[in-house]
């Protein structure tokens, strides 16, 4: 995912060669460029529009509550894909085989899950998570602090993930390699700058635009997105005749690994040969990644927050149906751009690129481009692939802030701090406060964090989401007994679990390359103080952050308010009452 | 934290959050809401352990079965590959299935539920129970309805009961609000009203059953206490209509929640309910002829309005009036009177009102708001109705602020 996308991307910012095979050279690099600018200027915009047409609470925190089932559930997929789908994916495909096939398909499946939830979540809530959770609860202000600092922490993880990336792949896809400058930037300079914008125009989206500017910037995302796997797949299955077969054997013959390309194993759950518990603990490990993928994205902070730009939980329910359809659509798309850069670009030259593999795709449009317009091509193709990969990030960060802000402003300052009675205008003044402060806070992080291996943020934010959101949200719809203690509880077990065991994994401190022997952790070599095996703390976090929300709620002694139950189930299934 | 004790914590939980609706905590008890329950439940959980299950199938062949996955189906083609577009298709598949279902047999009860709890009770009418027949068909037989609301309404007792055990005289309330519910049945079935009756009876229901089939249309409560109840059903059901719009003026000395109910909305309007009532009333009588579970919902409907939203006036009408008026009161007298009194002003109150009281107050407030509810089921056949639609509006807008967002004042917006 991302995390591969940053690694990769960082290490390539560090020691790439400064040859420039295929991302981008001196015509293609302006024609990026100039696509980028156009873009910005597009969603620019947009933003002044969705500013003078922003006058409510409503219309920031939710677009008004009037966009239509298809144009969320385009948003959603938007919001959803980030550059780890569409690159990383893509690139984990194009150098681990089958590997990057089981990563797209947690992400496709917990859509299920979602689509379960989406219209109770709806019916029952109005702006946040913490709507829903607090509808039956007693003492509201502990449970919204608590999903407000659940909801900041997940983003603001996913956030700096996102931002880290931005920087190395922009400045991957400009083709700035170290050594070599760019409207007089080095590699290191481009990467900053290149956070500092990302953040900026993201801060901006977010303050000014809220949900109908970064709905807007979603839905040209994922249609842009959606556009380029659509031809590149389309030019990839032509050169191989439609024969989905051969693209395979071709793929896996460059390669070099054979057919154990085309078959799970060669990244998650690797057989460890000689090592019965390394290998065993790769495996639940790789098991652990699938229930964090599967359960966290129902929980996910800035996909709930989508679940409130329409009008209704039938809306609802129909924009998650397209995004269902769009996300599986792209990701099918992402086999034949995998194993497609694996067969047409090779292995090698990707390794060149990028270790990670988060080229690939890009170098996989360069060649297409080249075989069907010549070298005019590929720089178009280039440019065009790497507009897409510069929206799809602002995208997603967008939606981050705008989730985060949100809920500070709506959660804790207007309910909390305020007693729940602040000005409309008050609170709304507070969000966009909120999402420039966040924003600021994340370029600060990213820029410091730029040269770091930040991959595991993303799987990090997804088991948080799976161990805190999840059980309170189900468990707040589901079960009767449910209180304020068992709500709070759940969320920070959910949340202090996940934090905790992954401080003390192998991602943090203690992972070796065996082969170079350079550091795979966040920290140095010779710092190592891990204890947990694992390297996503799902498998653990998320039955501890139920049983904390379980035990919490009998230890809490305190009533359900059964009719408010009552109530909320019924709103929830049947929309009664829901603004 | 800091929240739970001080005053702070009661103005957000006020605010903060939507205000209790008692209507649908009244509705969550009709036959078609639990239905749809029953419903979107199987289905959910049929959906999640279907995807769940095969999905973690998957992940442990890819993790444990590699020979498996390995073996080749056709051309460069294996069985991982298979089984990992398999899972694109189950996910559609799923999905298509999920959402085609909701439409044809949980949104039709869902839209009609949502209809008569949130629609005015004038509104209210005959569309949405053909609405409902399809879907309902399905499981189960139109026929069985009416058996199904009785049971239904029977049930409502205990799950109230749950809920207000702290106050003795809130159960007499409930109580009372049971058999209103069951007497539409009763109407229609004297057998199993007098099990319902018995059923119920255990709490302190004899003395109220009588009060309650009065309730709207008996313009004297003494004398309909005296009768029995089954009589005194027939007659809601035969004279209900007619009469719902003369007993209108006295609709508080029928029931204390009726009087609750319908004082509360007349209370901002003192003048217009009444006419209101009168009015609507016909309408209403119709809906009562119906099966219960009509009745079920046009009764929620008003309850929910005038218990939830009733000001601090509902408060001071409504009270005095039950204990003096209702027949139980007598009983409720001495004992409860202070009781009846307190609990139901302060809920009114405590809602309308300000941050204060709301964690105290919504709970036991709220029992006693349910309750009302009932009672206003028998009555608001009669004349229930009639206020219903007035003061539902005006209620809803004030403390819920859902519908008509916008132009509330500030702490409308928020929830």
């Amino acid at each position: 995912m991302i995390g591969h996308v940053l690694a990769g991307a960082a290490t390539l910012a560090a020691s790439a060669p400064s040859q420039d095979p295929g991302t981008a050279g001196g015509n293609g690099r302006t024609v990026t460029f100039g696509l980028f600018l156009f873009f910005i200027v597009v969603t620019l915009g947009i933003t002044v529009w969705a500013r003078l047409n922003t006058k409510s609470a409503v219309d920031y925190y939710a677009g008004g509550h009037a966009f239509s089932g298809p144009q969320n559930g385009i948003a959603l997929a938007g919001d959803y894909m980030s550059a780890a789908s569409f690159l990383g994916i893509a690139g984990i495909i194009a150098l681990s085989g089958y590997d990057g096939f089981l990563y797209s398909i947690g992400f496709l499946v917990a859509w299920l899950l979602t689509l379960l939830l989406v219209e109770l979540m709806r019916n029952a809530g109005r702006f946040t998570m913490a709507d829903v959770l607090v509808y039956r609860v007693r003492h509201q202000p502990k449970v919204r602090i608590a999903a407000a600092i659940s909801t900041v922490t997940v983003s603001v993880f996913y956030l700096l993930a996102q931002m880290v990336g931005a920087g190395a792949l922009v400045a991957l896809l400009l083709g700035i390699h170290p050594g070599e400058t760019f409207l007089g930037m080095s590699a290191e300079a481009a990467k900053t700058w290149t956070i500092v914008v990302v953040g900026a125009l993201m801060i901006f989206y977010v303050m000014f635009g809220g949900m109908k500017a970064t709905t807007w910037v979603q839905m040209i995302k994922a249609v842009l997105l959606i556009a380029g796997g659509l031809v590149l797949t389309a030019l990839v299955l032509a050169r191989f005749g439609y024969n989905l077969s051969g693209l395979l054997g071709s793929a896996a013959a460059s390669s070099g690994k054979g057919s154990a390309f085309l078959q799970p194993g060669l990244k998650y759950g690797k057989d460890v040969p000689g090592d019965g518990y390394q290998t065993i603990l790769n495996k639940v490990d790789f098991i652990s990644l699938a229930l964090a993928l599967v359960l966290g994205t129902a929980g996910l902070p800035h996909v709930i927050t989508r679940f409130f730009t329409v009008p209704d939980g039938r809306a609802a329910r129909t924009s998650v149906n397209w995004a269902i359809g769009l996300v599986g659509a792209f990701y099918l798309m992402t086999l034949a751009l995998g194993f497609g850069a694996a067969a047409l670009v090779g292995r090698k030259a990707i390794m060149a690129q990028d270790p990670a593999g988060n080229t690939a795709v890009p170098q996989l449009a360069k060649a297409l481009g080249d075989h069907v317009g010549g070298p005019v091509g590929g720089d178009l193709m280039l440019a065009f692939i790497g507009a897409v990969a510069f929206a799809t990030i602002l995208a997603v960060v967008s939606g981050l802030v705008l989730a985060s802000s949100t809920s500070l402003a709506h959660d804790y300052f207007g309910n909390v701090l305020m007693f729940g009675r602040p000005r409309e205008s008050q609170e709304v003044a507070v969000a966009r406060f909120a999402a420039c402060l966040i924003g600021v806070l994340a370029i600060v992080l990213a820029v410091i964090a730029k040269n770091m291996n930040v991959a595991f943020l993303v799987a990090l934010a997804f088991a948080m989401a799976a161990a805190a959101n999840l059980p309170a949200i189900t468990l707040s719809l589901f079960w009767k007994r449910f209180n304020s203690a068992g709500v709070v509880s759940g969320i920070y077990g959910g949340l202090i679990s996940s934090l905790v065991l992954v401080f003390f994994s192998p991602v943090v401190s203690g992972k070796v390359d065996p082969l170079t022997g350079q550091s795979l952790s966040l920290f140095p070599k010779g710092v190592d103080f891990h204890f947990f095996p694992l390297e996503n703390p799902g498998i653990v976090s998320i039955p501890f952050g139920f049983l904390c929300a379980i035990v919490g709620t009998y230890l809490g002694r305190e009533d359900a308010d059964t009719r408010r139950y009552d109530e909320l189930s019924f709103r929830s299934l049947t929309g009664a009452g829901s603004v | 934290m800091v929240w739970d004790s001080g005053p702070p914590e009661r103005g957000g939980t006020g605010r903060g959050r939507r205000k209790p609706v008692v209507r649908y905590a009244v509705m969550a008890r009709d036959e078609r809401f639990l239905l749809l329950r029953r419903r979107f439940a199987r289905l959910a959980l049929a959906v999640a352990a279907s995807f769940l299950g095969w999905y973690f199938l998957y992940v442990a062949l890819s993790a444990f079965a590699r020979d498996l996955m390995a073996r080749p189906v056709t051309g460069n083609i294996n069985v991982a590959l298979v089984l990992g577009v398999l899972q694109f298709v189950s996910t559609f598949a799923l999905a298509w299935y999920y959402a085609r279902y909701a439409a044809e047999s949980l949104d039709p009860i869902a839209t009609a539920l949502r209809e008569e709890a949130d629609a005015p009770a004038a509104i209210r009418a005959a569309p949405r129970r053909s609405a409902l027949r399809s879907p309902a068909a399905e499981d189960e037989p139109a026929p069985e309805r009416r058996p199904k609301a009785v049971l239904v309404s029977a049930e409502e007792p205990t799950a109230f009961t749950d809920e207000p055990e702290d106050a003795v005289e809130d159960g007499l309330t409930v109580e009372v609000a049971v058999e209103v519910a069951v007497d539409p049945s009763l109407n229609g079935r004297p057998d199993r009203p007098v099990e319902v009756a018995g059923s119920t009876t255990t709490q302190p229901l004899p003395k109220t059953e009588s009060p309650k089939p009065p309730q709207a249309p008996v313009k004297h409560d003494s004398e309909r206490r005296e009768k029995e109840p089954e009589e005194e059903l027939a007659e809601v059901v035969l004279a209900g209509p007619q009469r719902s719009p003369e007993n209108v003026p006295g609709p508080l000395d029928d029931l204390v929640k009726e009087a609750a109910d319908s004082a509360s909305t007349p209370a901002r309007d003192d003048t217009d309910p009444p006419p209101g009532l009168n009015d609507a009333a016909p309408a209403t009588s119709a809906n009562g002829a119906d099966p219960v579970s009509t009745a079920n919902g046009a009764d929620s409907v008003s309850t929910v309005n005038g218990a939830d939203s009733i000001p601090s006036e509902n408060g001071v009408g409504p009270v005095p009036s039950v204990n003096g008026v209702s027949p139980v009161p007598s009983v409720n007298g001495a004992d409860s009177v202070s009781n009846v009194n307190g609990t139901d002003p302060v809920p009114s109150a405590a809602e309308a009102e300000p941050v204060p009281n709301e964690t105290e107050a919504e709970p036991v407030p709220s029992a006693n708001g349910a309750e009302p509810v009932p009672s206003m089921n028998g009555a608001a056949r009669n004349g229930a109705p009639g206020p219903v639609p007035g003061p539902a509006k005006p209620k809803d807008d004030v403390p819920d602020a859902r519908s008509g967002t916008g132009a509330r004042p500030d702490p409308g917006w928020l929830r």
